[in-house]
């Protein structure tokens, strides 16, 4: 049985989906980023890059896990386990 | 018309208009105060002696049409941190003072009577005259009886009660859009430095001015438009963009889920409460009670990051800062966006910097002064100042003082100056910067956050401890933005967009008539740094100044439970023996 996930929007995402928070069942931050972008039709686009034989992350977009940026994980591959909580950021700046 | 320096000699009054010398031509902001006080002001000085000075220089393509170019550099000896200091701030100030054509302002001298005067710039004439019946009073109320008296379309500049108590933690004001005081050059204690010179004001109307002078306008206009089409194609900085719906403010739940936005005088590194003063929330309540947003700190800015912020009762507070917003709330525990707006707004009226201000709340209450997430205390502090009591007196000397005072073992501070709203264990290329820029803990010197947690300019995990490079690079590029006169945000598109770094530098190119490239800017930027570190090693600094405090290498921090573990051989290498007297 695969794994629910908490997931949080944040900004603009957040106004896309209308909703601050989901839940989705995944191991891999891929799949969860494939199923979020399946549910919510306003981000379809917006968080993967599908052009290419794999899909990526798009430029600019934060995912962590726990505190911790995928890209710095194994990327799409991270696989998630039950006390997993990610938060995905459009792109961001500020200071 | 050939640009001029003003020196201003508070001490006999005389007042000249100098020519540029050969030297300074090129320069402009932070490029031009940091090289003249190197010149001009002795290392060793008391910064609020005789011997000290205030220098003001808009950038250099500051009062054309560039793009988001509206900033004024102050600079001058930093009673904070006894080393230099370059603060600057985005305001209509910068750009009429540059339309006037004055390359800078040079305040020198100690006047031995206690009165205030003020400095009155135009076309025609300028002129001290009497202000000190302003001593004492609010800069709000201030301004806008400067207004009222000598008209509404000024640029003012002013110090206010905590620059009059000789204040360590006292900034320059400038004037927003509204001709409100809530645009601070704010770091460093500069403030402190004006009024000791009795220098209360500088009001500049550039009517009839004659405009900067363009020596080649097509070069000039190619360039501004490879800035223009990179400042609205970014994400982080176009029309709808990050911050021109959020405002800066935006970080908070990104630096709060990434385990660095310090809380309680930064024993952690997160906290859900922190959602509550976020830039979505506070979108949502501007939305709900009016206000304004986007908004603009000063003429030509095409990001648009600023706000009007209105408290419950709908009355006008102003702009709500990322920085301002975490110093006066979470990191004192305060999670109430209203009662950040109330302190905000006390800092602005007292002439406080508020990053120094949020962090002296804070250590106050980690030495029991007040208890964390005392609201109402935290405004009894601001009050304690205003009133100019024993314990306000202490307050208004900063983070470093207070903490000191009340035997604080956990202090934040790089140089004497705390430190901005990333706690570096969490991400530590930010705290290399901290730790090695001239200026005391400073984000803005060399801002790592982009490429660590924006994907901007790269990605660096901002858990490796090897920032060496990346920092001294950063360091580089934002000594040359803050010479050019642009916001420090520009750095998002240009990191990103090759072009747009290419329009910056034709922007300056098109207004001197040189040839600069791309490939010049990190040889500029460094010729700056090594300035400013050789003022820095003249007064007394060596490379054990370049260094957290040792709280953050063996105290770890929730939630990642790391420590700063950027080895002091890595800091050392950020500038190696730079400006230090030997070659490089």
């Amino acid at each position: 049985m695969k794994t629910q996930i908490e997931v949080k929007f944040f900004a603009s995402f957040r106004d896309k989906a209308g909703d601050s928070s989901t839940k989705v069942e995944a191991d891999t931050a891929g799949e969860l980023l494939e199923k979020i972008t399946r549910k919510y039709k306003s981000l379809d686009g917006m968080i993967l890059e599908k052009g290419g034989s794999e899909p990526e992350l798009k430029s600019g977009v934060t995912v962590m896990i726990n505190g911790r940026n995928i890209r710095f994980l194994e990327g799409l591959e991270t696989e998630l386990d039950s006390e997993a909580s990610v938060a995905i950021f459009p792109p961001i700046g500020g200071g | 018309m050939a640009r001029k320096i003003l020196r201003v000699n508070m001490e006999d009054e005389t007042l000249s208009y100098e020519e540029v010398p050969e030297d300074y031509r090129y320069l402009g902001g932070r490029g031009l105060t940091s090289q003249i006080v190197a010149d001009e002001v002795p290392p060793n000085c008391n910064p609020l002696g005789p011997n000290n000075k205030l220098v003001f220089a808009p950038g250099i393509v500051t009062g054309t049409s560039a793009p988001t170019s509206g900033r004024i550099s102050v600079g001058g000896k930093s009673p904070l941190t006894g080393g230099i200091k370059e603060a600057n701030a985005g305001t209509s100030f910068a750009q009429k003072l540059a339309r006037l054509g004055i390359k800078a302002i040079i305040v020198e001298g100690k006047p031995e009577n206690k009165g205030y005067r003020c400095l009155k710039v135009d076309d025609n004439e300028v002129e001290l005259v009497d202000a000190s019946e302003w001593s004492g009073i609010g800069l709000y109320e201030a301004y806008e009886g400067l207004r009222g008296e000598y008209g509404d379309d000024l640029g003012i500049c002013g110090v206010g009660i905590a620059a009059e108590l000789s204040g360590s933690n006292s900034g320059v004001a400038f004037n927003d859009m509204e001709g409100k005081p809530s645009r601070y050059a704010g770091r460093g204690g500069l403030g402190a430095v004006m009024a000791s010179r009795g220098l209360k004001f500088v009001l500049v109307d550039d009517s009839g001015a004659p405009g900067v002078d363009i020596e080649d306008k097509e070069v000039f206009d190619q360039g501004r438009k490879k800035l223009s089409d990179a400042l609205t194609e970014h994400d982080v900085t176009k029309p709808g963009g990050a911050l021109n719906s959020y405002g800066t403010s935006v970080l908070v739940n990104i630096i709060n889920e990434s385990g660095a936005l310090p809380q309680e005088n930064f024993s952690r590194g997160s906290d859900e409460k922190s959602a509550r003063v976020s830039g979505e929330k506070k979108a949502d309540l501007i939305e709900e009670r009016g206000g304004e947003r986007p908004h603009r700190c000063s003429p030509g800015c095409l990001i648009g990051c600023s706000e009007v912020w209105k408290n419950e009762d709908g009355e006008e507070v102003g702009v709500l800062e990322y920085e301002s917003v975490w110093s006066l709330g979470p990191d004192s525990g305060i999670y109430d966006l209203d009662t950040i707006g109330e302190l905000n707004w006390q800092c602005n009226d007292l002439g406080l910097d508020t990053i120094e201000a949020g962090n002296t709340i804070a250590v106050a209450m980690d030495g029991g002064v007040k208890e964390f997430g005392d609201e109402e205390g935290a405004l009894e502090l601001m009050d304690e100042i205003r009133q100019g009591t024993p314990l306000g007196r202490i307050l208004v000397n900063g983070t470093k003082f207070t903490g000191e005072a009340f035997g604080v073992t956990r202090i934040p501070t790089v140089k004497g100056q705390a430190m901005p709203a990333y706690d570096p264990r969490g991400i530590k290329g930010i705290g290399t910067t901290y730790a090695t820029t001239p200026m005391g803990a400073d984000h803005t010197a060399g801002y790592a956050i982009a490429p660590e947690i924006m994907g901007v300019g790269g990605d660096a995990d901002p858990l490796s401890p090897e920032k060496a490079e990346m920092s001294r690079n950063l360091q580089y590029s934002t000594a040359v933005i803050d010479t050019t006169g642009h916001c420090l945000f520009t750095a998002f598109a240009v990191l990103d967009i090759p072009e747009g770094l290419e329009g910056m530098v034709e922007e300056v190119n098109g207004v001197l008539g040189t040839d600069l490239t791309v490939d010049d800017i990190s040889d500029i930027g460094k010729s700056i740094i090594e300035t400013e570190r050789r003022f820095n090693s003249e007064a007394g600094f060596t490379k054990e100044d370049d260094r957290l405090p040792e709280y953050m290498r063996e105290e770890s921090l929730p939630p990642h439970n790391d420590v700063f573990d950027v080895s002091e051989e890595e800091l050392d290498k950020v500038f190696g023996s730079l400006g230090m007297g030997e070659s490089s």
